[in-house]
């Protein structure tokens, strides 16, 4: 039977060393002819993660399934159909953009013309004799990209690409991955520690966070799932009375921040009148900002 | 198949970098040395006369040999696993299908390509150089003067089978470390031991020190060994390319 | 104040590199040799030597400084520079609040300050291990004989003051070129050169190539030749180290 995901793993764990653990349990799913955004703070695990998918570690607990193969069985296979792009942009600084491309043709057996079709993609055709060394920051990131187009890839791995690029380049490779998706087909996994960066194009999304995934489904689930989350920063003349006497609403009170659980206008209101009728001023009352970007941190912080 | 689509890319990584400087520069050195030596100096010509191919060949080979070509391995070897390195390709290389033992061996062969291209050229070079110093003194009469074709090609093949446990050895070594000082310390350390193992201590059996093989094969005394050693060069050889496959498949992606 | 600053971050970024491991353990190489030779020969020792303390310096302290110490240096100031060049921190260095001469000066001079220590630390292993035979085979009698310090002192002076002018060399070559295989292959090919020149080749005046110099302290018949060696190293040093300098000057930033 053919599932609907094009990369599957279950259960992956991970550890450098004995004691350390880096992965925990990590069950992604990414639907086919999805983009999905991999999120989480540096240092959260995405690196190691996106190495395992491709193979270059080796798998300590769990398994990985892509284009329904275990990856273990048929590793080779299955690369030849993957594009990726792991950390830091990969080439070698000697040769010239299409040099490196030729390094690579044959490996996964396209033809010459397919060469001038990547650097034409991503806009390095006109690159001549330069050396990929003395290329800018953004040209290298685009030369990777045009790298990891190379074998017409049915899965795009894409380790945090817009490192290091500048607004404009940013917008731009937004540009070519939603082409890349729609217009090819291909389906996309582009990890990142920037949410805001990434909302705008993906359609799915994996929190990581400390080896753990927080969330993971439909921008939309996301939304949803945020707003069972919404919560009310307040301020008043006595924070450790208000907790007190809002015990409902699930207070979350430390010397820095105060802040309830709500859901609807009309709990705001209550809350206000139940902090009146206690004799207690209040200063601020403001439902917490409304975007995933707090959200995000939220996760992150309320974890660490 | 695969081996030669990943012998082709590993080749095209060579292009623009010091290894084919090293290989053609490497290999004209001993030419010229003799060159300048017979053309400066009043007597060494008239030395050859006697048997002007043998002495010729002797004294350039015994240095090439002994001496100029560990060397060259040494370098060759760090600066081929470093290409890798400098540029943090060994992840992209791993997530692209090639299979570990493709990639191992390719690079392997590529490095032989360039030994054997290295001692070719040297002998050419040398060939050269004779014909040169012919024309301007031709007392020497190289043309009808014997030349032991045969003993050359012996001792060639010799000296590449016997090079195979040296550039394994490096080979292994220059994957291992990240760090190029490392293999090429060693390596020299290595190189130098075997230089005084074969002319000053006698304390270790040499039929086991690979460095010291090359010499052993250049320089005269130790025909006697040179059967044993051939096969322990293989032996070597063949231990160390499984030994450091073993190692390069276990430690992928973490240079 | 300021090249005491400069000298000192030197020092700090050779932390946890190879540099010191190439230093110690590279100490070890002779006197490690050395040892195993003493323990394993059978005739009995006084007998292999015409005074007790020849074997100082026979295959001891005179291999550290023909034979070692150049490739030792030829190493470790390739591994110096290239701590900036894999690091991409030239940039930094040069806009950080140091003039270029106090880089350039402090980077020699911690150069420096590990060649003297790898030259005393073989000096000294090389006591270590006498002694200890000394120990093992009393018969020697080491301790009832006069050990002329002065001598050693000189030697070691000497030694310090040739080696300069290939340091000076090599620094320049090694702040010249991004590629480390460059400085590597040059400086083993001239010291290659160097050694051809003592033993087999007459041509140049070898008062004049600095890579043979080590090589005539260590043998007797260049004994009347140290004077001119002495000003000519000092000579060399001088204008190699102004050279790399400007280059050094001209260059930055280029990188």
């Amino acid at each position: 039977m053919m599932s609907n995901y094009v990369l599957q793993t279950k259960d992956l764990c991970y550890n450098y060393a004995k004691d350390v653990q880096t992965l925990f349990d990590i069950n992604l799913q990414v639907p086919k002819g999805s983009i999905y955004g991999f999120i989480g703070p540096n240092g959260s695990g995405k690196t190691t993660t996106l190495s395992l998918l491709l193979g270059l570690m080796r798998m300590q607990k769990g398994s990985i399934r892509i284009f329904d193969k275990e990856l273990k069985d048929d590793r080779i296979n299955i690369l030849k159909k993957i594009g990726a792009l792991i950390e830091n942009p990969s080439f070698y600084g000697h040769l010239t953009a299409r040099e490196n491309l030729e390094v690579y043709r044959n490996v996964y057996g396209v033809d010459k013309d397919r060469i001038e079709e990547v650097l034409q993609l991503v806009d390095l055709s006109d690159t001549g004799n330069k050396k990929a060394r003395h290329f800018s920051l953004g040209m290298k990131q685009r030369l990777a990209i045009a790298l990891a187009l190379l074998p017409n890839p049915q899965l795009l791995i894409l380790d945090e690409p817009t490192n290091g690029l500048d607004p404009n380049g940013i917008i731009e490779l937004r540009e070519l991955i939603k082409k890349l998706n729609q217009e090819l087909h291909i389906t996309i996994i582009i990890s990142s520690h920037i949410l805001a960066e990434v909302e705008k194009m993906v359609t799915h999304l994996g929190i990581i966070f400390k080896g753990k995934m927080l969330f993971q489904g439909t921008l939309h689930e996301l939304h949803s799932f945020q707003h069972n989350q919404a919560r009310l920063n307040l301020n008043t003349s006595d924070n450790a009375k208000a907790a007190k006497v809002l015990q409902a609403f699930s207070p979350e009170y430390t010397h820095e921040s105060f802040s309830l659980a709500y859901s609807g206008m009309k709990q705001i209101a209550e809350i206000n009148r139940t902090l009146m009728h206690n004799d207690i001023d209040v200063y601020l009352l403001q439902p917490k900002a409304n975007n995933l970007e707090e959200l995000f941190i939220d996760m992150t912080t309320r974890l660490s | 198949m695969n081996l030669a689509i990943t012998f082709r890319s590993e080749l095209l990584k060579t292009k623009r970098t010091s290894a084919f400087y090293l290989t053609v520069f490497g290999a004209s050195f001993i030419t010229l040395m003799e060159l300048l030596e017979m053309l400066t100096t009043s007597d060494s010509v008239a030395r050859l006369y006697p048997d002007p191919w043998q002495i010729y060949f002797r004294i350039s080979l015994q240095m090439m040999i002994g001496m100029i070509l560990p060397l060259y391995m040494i370098l060759i070897c760090t600066l081929l696993a470093q290409i890798e390195f400098r540029n943090n390709t060994w992840k992209q290389v791993f997530g692209s299908p090639q299979s570990e033992v493709a990639v191992f061996i390719s690079k392997f062969l590529n490095l032989q390509f360039l030994i054997f291209s290295f001692i070719l050229l040297n002998v050419i070079f040398l060939f050269l150089g004779a014909f040169l110093l012919n024309s301007i003194d031709p007392k020497l009469d190289l043309f009808h003067k014997y030349l032991d074709w045969q003993h050359l090609l012996t001792l060639l093949s010799k000296t590449f089978v016997c090079s195979l446990a040296i550039s394994s050895i490096q080979f292994w070594m220059s994957l291992r470390f990240r760090n190029f000082i490392l293999p090429l310390a060693i390596g020299f350390v290595l190189w130098f031991a075997g230089i005084m193992m074969t002319f000053e201590y006698k304390t270790i059996s040499k039929e086991w020190y690979p460095y010291s093989y090359l010499m052993m094969i250049a320089f005269p005394g130790f025909e006697d060994k040179h059967s044993t050693l051939i096969l322990n060069a293989l032996i070597l050889t063949f231990g160390f390319l499984i030994g450091g496959f073993w190692d390069f498949k276990r430690r992928k992606g973490k240079g | 104040m300021s090249l005491a600053i400069t000298f000192r971050s030197e020092l700090l970024k050779t932390k946890r590199t190879s540099a010191i491991y190439l230093t110690v353990l590279g100490a070890l190489i002779v006197p490690a040799i050395k040892l195993d030779e003493l323990l394993t020969v059978t005739e009995p020792l006084a007998k292999m030597y015409t005074y007790p303390w020849e074997f100082y310096y026979k295959n001891g302290l005179h291999i550290v400084m023909g034979l070692l110490l150049p490739f030792y240096m030829i190493l470790m100031t390739t591994l110096l520079t290239q701590i900036e060049y894999r690091n991409n921190t030239w940039k930094q260095v040069f806009s950080s609040p140091q003039s270029e001469f106090m880089v350039f000066l402090g980077k020699f001079l911690s150069l420096q300050l590990l060649i003297v220590s790898f030259l005393l630390l073989n000096a000294v292993l090389l006591f270590v291990v006498i002694l200890l035979v000394n120990v093992i085979d009393p018969q020697l009698g080491l301790m009832s004989q006069s050990f002329d310090w002065q001598h050693l002192i000189k030697t070691l002076g000497k030694t310090l003051l040739l080696s300069t002018t290939v340091s000076s060399i090599q620094f320049w070559m090694s702040l010249r070129f991004r590629n480390f295989i460059l400085p590597l292959a040059i400086g083993i090919t001239l010291w290659f050169v160097g050694l051809m020149f003592i033993f087999e080749y007459k041509t140049l005046s070898k008062e004049w190539f600095p890579y043979s110099y080590l090589m005539m302290l260590v043998f007797p018949d260049y004994a009347h030749l140290h004077g001119t060696l002495l000003l000519n190293a000092l000579l060399f040093t001088g204008v190699f180290l102004l050279i790399g300098f400007f280059d050094f000057k001209r260059r930055k930033g280029k990188v």
